[in-house]
Protein backbone atom coordinates (compact mmCIF):
# COMPACT_ATOMS: atom_id res chain seq x y z
CA UNK A 1 0.00 0.00 0.00
CA UNK A 2 1.25 3.45 -0.85
CA UNK A 3 0.42 6.27 1.52
CA UNK A 4 0.78 9.95 0.77
CA UNK A 5 1.89 12.17 3.63
CA UNK A 6 2.36 15.91 3.80
CA UNK A 7 5.57 17.51 5.01
CA UNK A 8 5.24 18.95 8.52
CA UNK A 9 8.34 21.13 8.07
CA UNK A 10 7.69 24.83 7.61
CA UNK A 11 9.06 27.03 4.90
CA UNK A 12 11.54 29.48 6.37
CA UNK A 13 11.82 33.22 6.02
CA UNK A 14 14.32 33.89 3.28
CA UNK A 15 17.04 35.90 5.02
CA UNK A 16 20.74 35.98 4.37
CA UNK A 17 23.59 37.91 5.95
CA UNK A 18 26.88 37.75 4.03
CA UNK A 19 30.04 37.59 6.17
CA UNK A 20 31.61 40.95 6.95
CA UNK A 21 35.00 41.69 5.37
CA UNK A 22 37.87 40.33 7.48
CA UNK A 23 40.76 42.37 8.87
CA UNK A 24 44.13 42.23 7.09
CA UNK A 25 45.76 42.16 10.53
CA UNK A 26 44.80 42.87 14.12
CA UNK A 27 47.77 45.24 14.46
CA UNK A 28 46.61 48.67 15.63
CA UNK A 29 42.95 47.71 15.70
CA UNK A 30 40.30 48.20 18.36
CA UNK A 31 38.50 45.03 19.42
CA UNK A 32 35.12 44.92 21.12
CA UNK A 33 34.79 42.44 23.95
CA UNK A 34 31.17 41.40 24.39
CA UNK A 35 29.94 39.39 27.33
CA UNK A 36 26.23 38.81 27.74
CA UNK A 37 26.57 38.60 31.51
CA UNK A 38 26.21 34.87 31.74
CA UNK A 39 28.51 33.80 34.53
CA UNK A 40 32.18 33.79 33.56
CA UNK A 41 31.70 35.29 30.11
CA UNK A 42 33.57 38.40 31.26
CA UNK A 43 36.50 36.27 32.44
CA UNK A 44 36.60 34.42 29.11
CA UNK A 45 36.78 37.52 26.94
CA UNK A 46 39.27 39.24 29.26
CA UNK A 47 41.56 36.21 29.00
CA UNK A 48 41.40 36.42 25.23
CA UNK A 49 42.29 40.11 25.50
CA UNK A 50 45.34 39.23 27.63
CA UNK A 51 46.63 36.83 24.97
CA UNK A 52 45.91 39.14 22.07
CA UNK A 53 47.41 42.11 23.89
CA UNK A 54 50.69 40.25 24.27
CA UNK A 55 50.68 39.22 20.61
CA UNK A 56 49.64 42.65 19.27
CA UNK A 57 50.83 45.36 21.72
CA UNK A 58 49.14 48.12 19.70
CA UNK A 59 45.71 46.50 20.10
CA UNK A 60 43.01 48.41 21.98
CA UNK A 61 39.87 47.02 23.59
CA UNK A 62 36.39 48.32 24.25
CA UNK A 63 34.05 46.46 26.61
CA UNK A 64 30.37 45.78 25.93
CA UNK A 65 28.00 44.09 28.29
CA UNK A 66 28.87 43.67 31.93
CA UNK A 67 28.01 46.59 34.18
CA UNK A 68 25.21 48.81 32.99
CA UNK A 69 26.83 52.14 32.21
CA UNK A 70 25.23 55.42 31.20
CA UNK A 71 25.59 56.17 27.54
CA UNK A 72 26.54 52.60 26.61
CA UNK A 73 24.37 50.11 24.73
CA UNK A 74 21.97 48.53 27.19
CA UNK A 75 23.44 45.08 26.70
CA UNK A 76 22.62 42.84 29.57
CA UNK A 77 21.95 39.28 30.58
CA UNK A 78 19.63 37.53 28.21
CA UNK A 79 19.62 40.27 25.62
CA UNK A 80 21.05 39.97 22.16
CA UNK A 81 22.64 42.89 20.37
CA UNK A 82 19.98 44.56 18.28
CA UNK A 83 20.52 46.21 14.91
CA UNK A 84 20.84 49.73 16.32
CA UNK A 85 23.38 48.68 18.95
CA UNK A 86 25.33 46.69 16.40
CA UNK A 87 25.59 49.77 14.19
CA UNK A 88 26.93 51.81 17.13
CA UNK A 89 29.45 49.10 18.02
CA UNK A 90 30.61 48.90 14.40
CA UNK A 91 31.41 52.62 14.52
CA UNK A 92 33.52 52.22 17.66
CA UNK A 93 35.53 49.05 17.02
CA UNK A 94 37.00 47.03 14.15
CA UNK A 95 35.87 43.56 15.28
CA UNK A 96 34.04 41.86 18.13
CA UNK A 97 34.89 38.85 20.27
CA UNK A 98 31.98 37.55 22.28
CA UNK A 99 31.26 34.95 24.89
CA UNK A 100 27.59 34.30 24.49
CA UNK A 101 26.76 30.66 25.07
CA UNK A 102 26.92 29.59 28.65
CA UNK B 1 27.20 38.00 16.52
CA UNK B 2 25.25 37.91 13.26
CA UNK B 3 23.94 41.40 14.06
CA UNK B 4 27.55 42.58 14.37
CA UNK B 5 28.51 40.93 11.06
CA UNK B 6 25.48 42.55 9.46
CA UNK B 7 26.74 45.91 10.70
CA UNK B 8 29.90 45.31 8.68
CA UNK B 9 32.62 44.15 11.09
CA UNK B 10 33.89 40.62 11.76
CA UNK B 11 32.81 38.77 14.89
CA UNK B 12 33.73 35.54 16.61
CA UNK B 13 32.13 33.88 19.61
CA UNK B 14 33.40 31.60 22.34
CA UNK B 15 30.88 28.78 22.67
CA UNK B 16 30.69 25.86 25.08
CA UNK B 17 31.05 22.61 23.15
CA UNK B 18 27.66 21.29 24.22
CA UNK B 19 26.09 24.39 22.61
CA UNK B 20 27.85 23.89 19.28
CA UNK B 21 24.80 22.50 17.48
CA UNK B 22 22.59 25.10 19.13
CA UNK B 23 24.91 27.82 17.91
CA UNK B 24 24.82 26.44 14.39
CA UNK B 25 21.05 26.15 14.47
CA UNK B 26 20.66 29.76 15.59
CA UNK B 27 23.05 31.29 13.08
CA UNK B 28 21.38 29.23 10.34
CA UNK B 29 18.11 30.90 11.31
CA UNK B 30 19.70 34.32 11.47
CA UNK B 31 20.91 33.94 7.91
CA UNK B 32 24.64 33.42 8.33
CA UNK B 33 25.50 29.73 8.73
CA UNK B 34 29.22 30.49 8.56
CA UNK B 35 29.33 32.82 11.59
CA UNK B 36 32.67 32.19 13.28
CA UNK B 37 33.03 30.54 16.67
CA UNK B 38 35.56 28.64 18.74
CA UNK B 39 34.60 26.08 21.33
CA UNK B 40 35.62 25.46 24.92
CA UNK B 41 34.96 22.17 26.72
CA UNK B 42 32.43 23.40 29.30
CA UNK B 43 30.01 26.21 30.02
CA UNK B 44 31.65 29.05 31.95
CA UNK B 45 28.82 29.69 34.40
CA UNK B 46 29.85 28.78 37.94
CA UNK B 47 33.41 27.78 37.02
CA UNK B 48 36.40 29.29 38.76
CA UNK B 49 38.24 32.07 37.00
CA UNK B 50 41.32 29.89 36.72
CA UNK B 51 39.38 27.07 35.08
CA UNK B 52 37.77 29.46 32.57
CA UNK B 53 41.16 30.94 31.69
CA UNK B 54 42.63 27.49 31.11
CA UNK B 55 39.72 26.60 28.80
CA UNK B 56 40.24 29.79 26.79
CA UNK B 57 44.04 29.64 26.62
CA UNK B 58 44.19 27.42 23.55
CA UNK B 59 41.72 29.46 21.50
CA UNK B 60 43.80 32.50 20.54
CA UNK B 61 44.90 31.21 17.14
CA UNK B 62 41.36 30.28 16.21
CA UNK B 63 40.06 33.69 17.23
CA UNK B 64 42.72 35.52 15.21
CA UNK B 65 41.99 33.30 12.21
CA UNK B 66 38.25 33.94 12.51
CA UNK B 67 38.76 37.70 12.40
CA UNK B 68 41.27 37.71 9.54
CA UNK B 69 40.22 34.89 7.20
CA UNK B 70 36.88 34.90 5.43
CA UNK B 71 34.93 31.79 6.45
CA UNK B 72 34.43 29.40 3.57
CA UNK B 73 32.26 26.77 5.25
CA UNK B 74 28.59 27.37 4.66
CA UNK B 75 27.58 25.68 7.89
CA UNK B 76 24.73 23.23 7.93
CA UNK B 77 21.89 23.84 5.60
CA UNK B 78 20.53 20.29 5.78
CA UNK B 79 16.80 20.02 6.22
CA UNK B 80 16.28 23.64 5.33
CA UNK B 81 13.28 24.09 3.11
CA UNK B 82 13.14 27.04 0.78
CA UNK B 83 10.41 29.56 1.43
CA UNK B 84 7.30 28.85 -0.55
CA UNK B 85 3.63 28.09 -0.20
CA UNK B 86 3.57 24.57 -1.60
CA UNK B 87 3.68 21.77 0.93
CA UNK B 88 5.62 18.79 -0.29
CA UNK B 89 3.70 15.52 -0.46
CA UNK B 90 5.66 12.28 -0.18
CA UNK B 91 4.65 8.75 -1.01
CA UNK B 92 5.58 6.10 1.54
CA UNK B 93 5.29 2.35 0.94
CA UNK B 94 3.49 0.54 3.74
CA UNK B 95 2.50 -3.07 4.24
CA UNK B 96 1.29 -5.29 7.07
CA UNK B 97 4.76 -6.26 8.27
CA UNK B 98 6.12 -4.58 11.41
CA UNK B 99 8.57 -2.66 9.22
CA UNK B 100 5.85 -1.68 6.77
CA UNK B 101 3.52 -0.42 9.50
CA UNK B 102 6.34 1.73 10.82
CA UNK B 103 7.35 3.13 7.43
CA UNK B 104 5.83 6.59 7.97
CA UNK B 105 7.49 6.98 11.36
CA UNK B 106 10.85 5.98 9.92
CA UNK B 107 10.39 8.38 7.02
CA UNK B 108 9.67 11.26 9.40
CA UNK B 109 12.40 10.31 11.87
CA UNK B 110 15.02 10.21 9.12
CA UNK B 111 14.22 13.86 8.44
CA UNK B 112 14.10 14.82 12.13
CA UNK B 113 10.41 15.70 11.78
CA UNK B 114 9.18 13.99 14.91
CA UNK B 115 9.25 14.05 18.71
CA UNK B 116 10.51 10.48 18.64
CA UNK B 117 7.14 8.84 19.31
CA UNK B 118 4.95 7.19 16.68
CA UNK B 119 2.66 9.62 14.88
CA UNK B 120 -0.59 9.51 12.90
CA UNK B 121 0.30 9.80 9.19
CA UNK B 122 -0.59 13.32 7.98
CA UNK B 123 -2.29 12.36 4.75
CA UNK B 124 -3.89 15.05 2.56
CA UNK B 125 -7.29 13.72 3.60
CA UNK B 126 -6.70 13.85 7.36
CA UNK B 127 -5.13 17.29 7.05
CA UNK B 128 -8.12 18.52 5.04
CA UNK B 129 -10.43 17.30 7.80
CA UNK B 130 -8.40 19.22 10.35
CA UNK B 131 -8.52 22.38 8.24
CA UNK B 132 -12.33 22.24 8.14
CA UNK B 133 -12.33 22.94 11.91
CA UNK B 134 -11.22 26.55 11.39
CA UNK B 135 -12.40 29.51 9.38
CA UNK B 136 -8.81 30.54 8.77
CA UNK B 137 -7.25 29.96 5.39
CA UNK B 138 -4.59 27.23 4.99
CA UNK B 139 -1.89 29.70 3.95
CA UNK B 140 -2.63 32.27 6.66
CA UNK B 141 0.60 32.82 8.64
CA UNK B 142 0.01 32.99 12.41
CA UNK B 143 3.63 33.77 13.27
CA UNK B 144 7.26 33.40 12.32
CA UNK B 145 8.52 30.77 14.72
CA UNK B 146 12.10 30.99 15.99
CA UNK B 147 14.87 29.91 16.09
CA UNK B 148 14.40 28.61 12.54
CA UNK B 149 12.17 31.49 11.43
CA UNK B 150 9.61 29.02 10.08
CA UNK B 151 6.30 30.26 8.73
CA UNK B 152 3.52 28.93 10.95
CA UNK B 153 0.76 28.58 8.37
CA UNK B 154 -2.58 27.12 9.35
CA UNK B 155 -1.86 24.19 7.03
CA UNK B 156 1.49 23.36 8.66
CA UNK B 157 -0.09 23.58 12.09
CA UNK B 158 -2.85 21.23 10.89
CA UNK B 159 -0.30 18.71 9.60
CA UNK B 160 1.44 18.65 12.97
CA UNK B 161 -1.91 18.43 14.75
CA UNK B 162 -2.79 15.31 12.77
CA UNK B 163 0.58 13.78 13.59
CA UNK B 164 0.03 14.41 17.31
CA UNK B 165 -3.33 12.65 17.29
CA UNK B 166 -5.52 15.75 17.56
CA UNK B 167 -9.15 15.56 16.50
CA UNK B 168 -10.56 18.46 14.47
CA UNK B 169 -12.60 19.84 17.40
CA UNK B 170 -9.31 20.33 19.25
CA UNK B 171 -7.69 22.29 16.43
CA UNK B 172 -9.01 25.75 17.49
CA UNK B 173 -7.32 25.29 20.87
CA UNK B 174 -4.00 24.60 19.19
CA UNK B 175 -4.42 27.61 16.89
CA UNK B 176 -5.13 29.85 19.90
CA UNK B 177 -2.02 28.48 21.61
CA UNK B 178 0.03 29.42 18.56
CA UNK B 179 -1.65 32.86 18.62
CA UNK B 180 -0.34 33.16 22.19
CA UNK B 181 3.20 32.27 21.12
CA UNK B 182 2.95 34.92 18.42
CA UNK B 183 2.58 37.67 21.02
CA UNK B 184 5.94 39.41 21.55
CA UNK B 185 5.48 39.28 25.33
CA UNK B 186 5.57 35.46 25.17
CA UNK B 187 9.30 35.70 24.43
CA UNK B 188 9.01 32.43 22.54
CA UNK B 189 12.58 32.73 21.27
CA UNK B 190 14.07 32.28 24.72
CA UNK B 191 11.57 29.55 25.51
CA UNK B 192 12.84 27.68 22.47
CA UNK B 193 16.59 28.12 22.71
CA UNK B 194 17.39 28.35 26.41
CA UNK B 195 19.78 25.86 27.89
CA UNK B 196 17.74 25.53 31.05
CA UNK B 197 14.67 23.38 31.13
CA UNK B 198 11.26 24.84 30.48
CA UNK B 199 8.18 24.09 28.45
CA UNK B 200 4.93 25.79 27.44
CA UNK B 201 1.84 24.88 29.42
CA UNK B 202 -1.54 25.43 27.73
CA UNK B 203 -4.34 26.54 30.08
CA UNK B 204 -7.84 26.33 28.59
CA UNK B 205 -10.97 28.16 29.74
CA UNK B 206 -14.55 28.35 28.54
CA UNK B 207 -16.93 26.07 26.66
CA UNK B 208 -14.27 24.91 24.18
CA UNK B 209 -12.83 22.70 26.92
CA UNK B 210 -15.85 20.40 26.89
CA UNK B 211 -16.25 20.49 23.11
CA UNK B 212 -12.60 19.51 22.70
CA UNK B 213 -13.00 16.85 25.46
CA UNK B 214 -10.15 18.31 27.50
CA UNK B 215 -10.09 16.75 30.95
CA UNK B 216 -10.09 19.20 33.86
CA UNK B 217 -10.49 16.64 36.63
CA UNK B 218 -8.57 13.79 38.16
CA UNK B 219 -5.33 12.83 36.34
CA UNK B 220 -5.81 15.61 33.76
CA UNK B 221 -2.08 16.15 33.32
CA UNK B 222 -1.28 12.45 33.22
CA UNK B 223 -1.56 9.56 30.80
CA UNK B 224 -4.76 7.69 29.99
CA UNK B 225 -7.59 7.60 27.51
CA UNK B 226 -9.64 10.22 29.37
CA UNK B 227 -6.72 12.60 28.89
CA UNK B 228 -6.17 11.94 25.19
CA UNK B 229 -7.27 15.44 24.14
CA UNK B 230 -4.96 17.05 26.72
CA UNK B 231 -2.09 14.87 25.55
CA UNK B 232 -2.70 15.38 21.84
CA UNK B 233 -3.04 19.18 22.02
CA UNK B 234 0.07 19.54 24.16
CA UNK B 235 1.99 17.22 21.89
CA UNK B 236 0.81 19.05 18.78
CA UNK B 237 2.25 22.30 20.11
CA UNK B 238 5.59 20.56 20.69
CA UNK B 239 5.58 19.14 17.15
CA UNK B 240 4.93 22.64 15.82
CA UNK B 241 7.87 23.98 17.84
CA UNK B 242 10.06 21.23 16.35
CA UNK B 243 8.87 21.24 12.73
CA UNK B 244 7.84 24.87 12.25
CA UNK B 245 10.25 26.56 14.67
CA UNK B 246 13.10 24.14 13.88
CA UNK B 247 13.67 23.65 17.58
CA UNK B 248 15.38 20.29 17.18
CA UNK B 249 16.65 18.34 20.14
CA UNK B 250 20.34 19.04 20.70
CA UNK B 251 20.37 21.85 18.16
CA UNK B 252 17.76 24.60 18.35
CA UNK B 253 16.72 23.00 21.62
CA UNK B 254 19.87 22.85 23.76
CA UNK B 255 18.17 22.00 27.10
CA UNK B 256 20.86 20.49 29.27
CA UNK B 257 18.82 17.33 29.91
CA UNK B 258 15.30 18.20 28.79
CA UNK B 259 12.01 17.79 30.63
CA UNK B 260 9.26 15.19 30.30
CA UNK B 261 6.79 18.08 30.28
CA UNK B 262 8.27 19.18 26.95
CA UNK B 263 6.31 16.41 25.25
CA UNK B 264 3.29 18.58 25.92
CA UNK B 265 1.07 20.07 28.63
CA UNK B 266 -2.55 21.09 28.22
CA UNK B 267 -5.15 21.38 30.95
CA UNK B 268 -8.56 23.01 31.34
CA UNK B 269 -9.78 24.83 34.41
CA UNK B 270 -12.29 22.84 36.46
CA UNK B 271 -14.81 25.66 36.23
CA UNK B 272 -17.70 23.61 37.62
CA UNK B 273 -15.87 22.66 40.80
CA UNK B 274 -14.12 25.98 41.34
CA UNK B 275 -15.70 28.42 43.80
CA UNK B 276 -14.15 31.34 41.95
CA UNK B 277 -14.65 32.92 38.51
CA UNK B 278 -12.43 31.24 35.92
CA UNK B 279 -9.06 32.62 34.92
CA UNK B 280 -10.14 33.96 31.53
CA UNK B 281 -12.82 36.07 33.25
CA UNK B 282 -10.04 37.62 35.35
CA UNK B 283 -8.48 38.56 32.03
CA UNK B 284 -11.63 40.29 30.78
CA UNK B 285 -13.35 37.54 28.83
CA UNK B 286 -17.02 36.62 29.33
CA UNK B 287 -17.73 33.25 30.97
CA UNK B 288 -19.33 31.95 27.75
CA UNK B 289 -16.26 32.86 25.72
CA UNK B 290 -13.28 30.55 25.39
CA UNK B 291 -9.65 31.49 25.80
CA UNK B 292 -6.27 29.84 25.86
CA UNK B 293 -3.34 30.96 28.00
CA UNK B 294 0.21 29.81 27.37
CA UNK B 295 2.92 30.20 30.00
CA UNK B 296 6.55 29.11 29.78
CA UNK B 297 7.31 27.11 32.91
CA UNK B 298 9.63 24.71 34.58
CA UNK B 299 8.51 22.17 37.13
CA UNK B 300 6.02 21.33 38.53
CA UNK B 301 6.60 20.68 42.19
CA UNK B 302 3.68 19.04 43.95
CA UNK B 303 2.47 20.79 47.09
CA UNK B 304 1.19 18.20 49.58
CA UNK B 305 -1.21 19.95 51.92
CA UNK B 306 -2.32 17.17 54.25
CA UNK B 307 -1.28 19.01 57.42
CA UNK B 308 -2.98 22.37 56.97
CA UNK B 309 -5.79 23.29 59.37
CA UNK B 310 -6.61 26.80 58.19
CA UNK B 311 -6.72 28.84 54.99
CA UNK B 312 -3.58 30.67 56.09
CA UNK B 313 -1.73 27.38 56.50
CA UNK B 314 -2.90 26.30 53.06
CA UNK B 315 -1.57 29.52 51.55
CA UNK B 316 1.61 29.29 53.61
CA UNK B 317 2.16 25.83 52.19
CA UNK B 318 1.87 27.24 48.67
CA UNK B 319 4.13 30.14 49.61
CA UNK B 320 6.82 27.67 50.67
CA UNK B 321 7.44 26.97 46.97
CA UNK B 322 9.00 30.40 46.64
CA UNK B 323 12.03 29.07 48.48
CA UNK B 324 13.54 28.27 45.09
CA UNK B 325 16.37 30.71 44.55
CA UNK B 326 15.65 31.23 40.87
CA UNK B 327 11.89 31.67 41.19
CA UNK B 328 12.36 35.17 39.86
CA UNK B 329 12.09 36.64 43.33
CA UNK B 330 13.11 40.29 43.43
CA UNK B 331 14.19 40.55 39.81
CA UNK B 332 11.44 43.12 39.21
CA UNK B 333 13.46 45.85 40.91
CA UNK B 334 15.64 46.06 37.81
CA UNK B 335 12.58 46.58 35.60
CA UNK B 336 10.77 44.19 33.34
CA UNK B 337 12.89 41.98 31.08
CA UNK B 338 12.99 42.30 27.31
CA UNK B 339 11.92 39.80 24.73
CA UNK B 340 13.56 40.04 21.35
CA UNK B 341 11.84 39.19 18.13
CA UNK B 342 12.73 38.90 14.48
CA UNK B 343 15.94 39.24 12.57
CA UNK B 344 16.44 42.80 13.86
CA UNK B 345 16.39 41.57 17.51
CA UNK B 346 13.79 44.22 18.26
CA UNK B 347 13.20 44.47 22.02
CA UNK B 348 9.79 44.21 23.62
CA UNK B 349 9.34 44.59 27.36
CA UNK B 350 7.26 41.87 28.99
CA UNK B 351 6.05 40.93 32.46
CA UNK B 352 7.65 37.93 34.06
CA UNK B 353 7.53 35.56 35.81
CA UNK B 354 3.97 34.29 36.22
CA UNK B 355 3.88 31.15 38.36
CA UNK B 356 0.90 28.92 37.48
CA UNK B 357 -0.40 27.25 40.61
CA UNK B 358 -2.72 24.37 39.69
CA UNK B 359 -4.94 24.46 42.71
CA UNK B 360 -7.08 21.45 43.55
CA UNK B 361 -10.75 22.48 43.83
CA UNK B 362 -10.77 21.47 47.48
CA UNK B 363 -7.91 23.88 48.26
CA UNK B 364 -9.78 26.69 46.50
CA UNK B 365 -12.93 25.81 48.50
CA UNK B 366 -11.00 26.08 51.79
CA UNK B 367 -10.03 29.62 50.85
CA UNK B 368 -13.45 30.56 49.48
CA UNK B 369 -15.24 29.22 52.58
CA UNK B 370 -13.03 31.52 54.64
CA UNK B 371 -14.34 34.42 52.58
CA UNK B 372 -11.32 34.80 50.33
CA UNK B 373 -11.74 35.68 46.70
CA UNK B 374 -9.06 34.56 44.28
CA UNK B 375 -7.67 38.09 44.39
CA UNK B 376 -7.56 37.94 48.20
CA UNK B 377 -5.53 34.74 48.02
CA UNK B 378 -3.18 36.28 45.47
CA UNK B 379 -2.80 39.36 47.67
CA UNK B 380 -1.97 37.14 50.66
CA UNK B 381 0.79 35.40 48.68
CA UNK B 382 2.09 38.72 47.44
CA UNK B 383 2.12 40.14 50.96
CA UNK B 384 3.78 37.15 52.58
CA UNK B 385 6.25 35.93 49.97
CA UNK B 386 9.13 38.34 50.47
CA UNK B 387 12.83 38.47 49.80
CA UNK B 388 15.54 40.54 51.43
CA UNK B 389 16.47 43.56 49.35
CA UNK B 390 20.13 42.64 49.70
CA UNK B 391 19.45 39.23 48.16
CA UNK B 392 17.48 40.84 45.33
CA UNK B 393 20.38 43.15 44.54
CA UNK B 394 22.65 40.11 44.46
CA UNK B 395 25.65 40.21 42.22
CA UNK B 396 23.89 42.10 39.43
CA UNK B 397 23.31 45.34 41.29
CA UNK B 398 21.08 47.99 39.79
CA UNK B 399 21.13 50.04 36.60
CA UNK B 400 22.46 53.45 37.62
CA UNK B 401 22.57 56.93 36.19
CA UNK B 402 25.79 58.94 36.09
CA UNK B 403 25.22 60.10 39.70
CA UNK B 404 24.70 56.61 41.06
CA UNK B 405 20.92 56.89 41.31
CA UNK B 406 18.82 53.83 40.59
CA UNK B 407 17.20 54.05 37.17
CA UNK B 408 14.42 51.67 38.23
CA UNK B 409 12.44 51.81 41.46
CA UNK B 410 14.40 54.74 42.92
CA UNK B 411 11.93 54.78 45.82
CA UNK B 412 13.64 51.65 47.15
CA UNK B 413 17.18 53.02 47.04
CA UNK B 414 17.05 54.49 50.59
CA UNK B 415 16.42 50.95 51.88
CA UNK B 416 19.53 49.54 50.23
CA UNK B 417 21.69 50.04 53.31
CA UNK B 418 19.20 48.33 55.61
CA UNK B 419 20.17 44.65 55.94
CA UNK B 420 16.69 43.88 57.31
CA UNK B 421 14.76 45.46 54.43
CA UNK B 422 12.50 43.13 52.45
CA UNK B 423 10.47 43.52 49.27
CA UNK B 424 7.67 41.39 47.74
CA UNK B 425 9.14 38.42 45.86
CA UNK B 426 6.99 39.19 42.82
CA UNK B 427 5.90 42.67 41.84
CA UNK B 428 2.18 42.01 41.35
CA UNK B 429 -0.28 39.65 43.09
CA UNK B 430 -1.59 38.39 39.73
CA UNK B 431 1.79 36.79 39.08
CA UNK B 432 0.63 34.02 41.42
CA UNK B 433 -1.57 32.54 38.70
CA UNK B 434 -4.20 30.51 40.57
CA UNK B 435 -5.81 28.00 38.20
CA UNK B 436 -8.29 25.55 39.70
CA UNK B 437 -8.05 22.12 38.14
CA UNK B 438 -7.73 18.42 38.81
CA UNK B 439 -9.53 16.25 41.32
CA UNK B 440 -10.76 17.66 44.60
CA UNK B 441 -8.07 16.60 47.04
CA UNK B 442 -5.26 18.04 49.14
CA UNK B 443 -2.67 18.61 46.43
CA UNK B 444 -1.60 21.42 44.17
CA UNK B 445 1.07 21.83 41.53
CA UNK B 446 3.43 24.78 41.55
CA UNK B 447 4.99 25.64 38.20
CA UNK B 448 7.79 28.16 38.06
CA UNK B 449 7.17 30.64 35.27
CA UNK B 450 10.34 31.42 33.38
CA UNK B 451 9.59 33.62 30.39
CA UNK B 452 6.39 35.11 29.05
CA UNK B 453 2.65 34.62 29.18
CA UNK B 454 -0.19 35.42 26.81
CA UNK B 455 -3.94 34.82 26.65
CA UNK B 456 -5.84 34.72 23.37
CA UNK B 457 -9.45 33.97 22.38
CA UNK B 458 -10.50 30.71 20.77
CA UNK B 459 -12.35 31.23 17.51
CA UNK B 460 -16.00 30.26 17.43
CA UNK B 461 -16.98 31.33 20.97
Amino acid sequence: MKLQIMSPAAARVDYEVPPAPRLASLEGKTIGLYNNMTGGADIAVERVAEHLGRRYPSLKFERYGGDLRPGRPALSRGNHIDAEEAARIAEEVDAVIGATAH
Amino acid sequence: MVAVERAGIPAVAIVARSFERAWQSCVDGWGQPSTAFVTIPHATTGQTADFIRRMVDEQTDGIVRSLTVLPTAAGTTANLQAAGNTTEVFTVDMDATPEGLDAVNRFLAERDWSDGLPVIPPTPETVEQMLRATRRQPQDVLMVMEPGFGLATVEKIAINAVMAGCHPEQFPVLLAAIDCLAQPEMNHRDMQVSGHTEAPIILVNGPIAKRARINSGTTAMGPGVINSANTAIGRALRLCLINIGYCKAGAGDPNFVGLPTKFGMCIAENEEASPWPPYHVDKGFKPHESAVTVVTVTGPTTIIDSGSRSPEETLDNIASMMFYRHAGAGTWIRGWPSAQVGHSNKRVTFKSPYHPIILSPSRAVILAEAGMSKQDAQAWLHRNCRISLQAALGTWGMPLDADGNWLTHPELQPLARDPEATIPALENPEQYLLFVSGGSTHYSHFFYGTYGIATMPVEGD
